[in-house]
């Protein structure tokens, strides 16, 4: 036959494997086992001081927000506390328009009646003048005669308190 | 093609060197089961049995050359950030060391044993190279580790590490102190010596028939299913066809025990390490 039995000891097959196993060790161990395991071992150690770091940033990210938010929240109160003293600011600035202005007007409507009052006088005194006038004139032509200075005088004063009398009650 | 399952795990010589260093071919006549071999002179004998290279030597050292050039490769491309350039094999390749590490060599040697982890990454690799390689359907791939002289010569390895790691570890005289448990009564020390001695020969010897057995019966498995489809007068027959789904399938499942194979040996050989290494577990 040319195969060899199962358990057949092949002297070359024992130390080659030896030697092999040998030379397989000493060149692996330099130029593959080594760097590969260096290379695992720098990962391992990379992925934990990255770990250990993204921690850190998340406890200080946690401390950053807890303290922006505290900050929020008085901000919020701040602006509440302004909002409120704002609107009472303009309240009150309102209410004294509202009042100067009434002021203004209640003035202005006094000055109108003053006013008004003023040329109701004169149309009452323009009006007397003009009745004494018409008066006058109409006694002349009824009466047909000159009255002395005096009498003229006395008739147009006693006149004038009628028509006084006239218009008071009238008024 | 012959008839016997069994012969397609058998190694076949290649030549062989004669006792006077000259390289000796073998002489073939006849075919099949009549063929018979001749060797032009008488074959170097070591420890009393002819020495021949052999188709399962040669896969040896193709294996070797393989494992050398994808392992300095992988190393090559191993880096610290791995996002570019990195394939799927070096990929593989750096998981499996990281695994051996971390899964084998760690929890049996512990952290002083990180020195050894290259011993062992060499023995899972080499293992499972040659079982990866003799699964792969080719006249010239024969499998190293279906071999028992291959398989012997780990083994032998790995007893010489015991011993030698476990007094560089331990020291010479703690070392044999070690061996036994302590605490035994003087009377029975007599026998647990050599109990204990036996030990390693034998876990060693185990390791050997592990690996040889199981990629032995694989491959015995595999020539069975696939000469099922043969006739009786050797022309193929209808059950070629299941005879080959069921050999791929079966080669699917010598896959997975070429890895599974390289790992137990590794991981016992971390184990019996461990121990050898420190006696108190």
């Amino acid at each position: 036959m040319t195969l060899l039995p199962l358990l057949h000891f092949n002297g070359v097959a024992f130390l080659l494997t030896l030697a092999v196993f040998i030379v397989l060790l000493i060149i692996l161990s330099k130029t593959a086992w080594g760097p590969i395991l260096k290379a695992l071992d720098d990962r391992d150690d990379k992925i934990r001081g990255d770990l250990d770091e993204a921690e850190k940033a998340r406890a200080e990210s946690e401390r950053v927000l807890e303290q922006h938010r505290q900050e929020l929240a008085k901000l919020k109160a701040d602006i509440h506390k302004i909002r409120e003293e704002t609107r009472a600011l303009a309240d009150q600035e309102r209410d004294n328009l509202l009042l100067a202005a009434r002021e203004e007007a209640s003035k202005h409507i006094e000055m109108a009646r003053t006013d008004l009052e003023r040329e109701r006088r004169q149309a009452i005194e323009s009006l007397k003048a003009t009745a004494v006038e018409v008066g006058i004139g109409l006694a002349r032509k009824l009466l047909q005669r000159e009255l002395d200075a005096k009498s003229h005088r006395d008739i147009v004063a006693s006149s004038i308190t009628e028509l006084d009398q006239l218009y008071s009650k009238a008024g | 093609m012959s008839s016997n399952p069994v012969d397609h795990v058998k190694d076949i010589p290649y030549f062989a060197i004669s006792e006077n260093y000259s390289i000796l071919f073998p002489k073939i006549s006849g075919s099949g089961h009549e063929a018979s071999v001749e060797w032009a002179g008488e074959p170097l004998h070591i420890f009393g049995s002819p020495a021949y290279f052999t188709v399962q030597t040669f896969s040896l050292l193709v294996v070797s050359a393989l494992l050398l050039m994808g392992a300095i490769r992988a190393a090559g491309a191993v880096r610290l950030r791995p996002e570019r350039g990195r394939g799927l094999g070096v990929r593989i390749f750096e998981s499996l060391v990281q695994f051996i590490r971390d899964d084998v060599c760690r929890p049996n040697l512990g952290p002083h044993g990180r020195h050894y982890v290259p011993v062992l990454l060499t023995f899972f690799f080499l293992i499972l190279f040659s079982n990866l390689w003799g699964l792969i359907p080719l006249v010239f791939t024969a499998t190293a580790t279906a071999n028992i002289n291959v398989t012997g010569a780990l083994a032998v390895t790995i007893l010489f590490l015991l011993f030698f790691l476990g007094m560089k570890e331990q020291g010479v005289s703690h070392f044999w102190k070690n061996l036994v448990p302590h605490g035994l009564p003087l009377l029975i020390l007599p026998l647990m010596y050599p109990l204990e001695f036996i030990g390693p020969f034998a876990k060693c010897f185990a390791l050997c028939i592990r690996l040889f057995a199981n990629m032995v019966a694989g491959h015995v498995v595999i020539a069975s299913l696939l000469a099922l489809g043969f006739s009786a007068d050797g022309s193929l027959g209808f059950g070629v066809v299941p005879a080959f789904l069921m050999s791929v399938a079966i080669s699917c499942l010598e896959v997975f025990v070429a890895v599974l194979q390289a790992y137990i040996f590794t991981l016992l050989a971390s184990i019996f390490l461990g121990a050898f290494i420190h006696p108190e577990h």
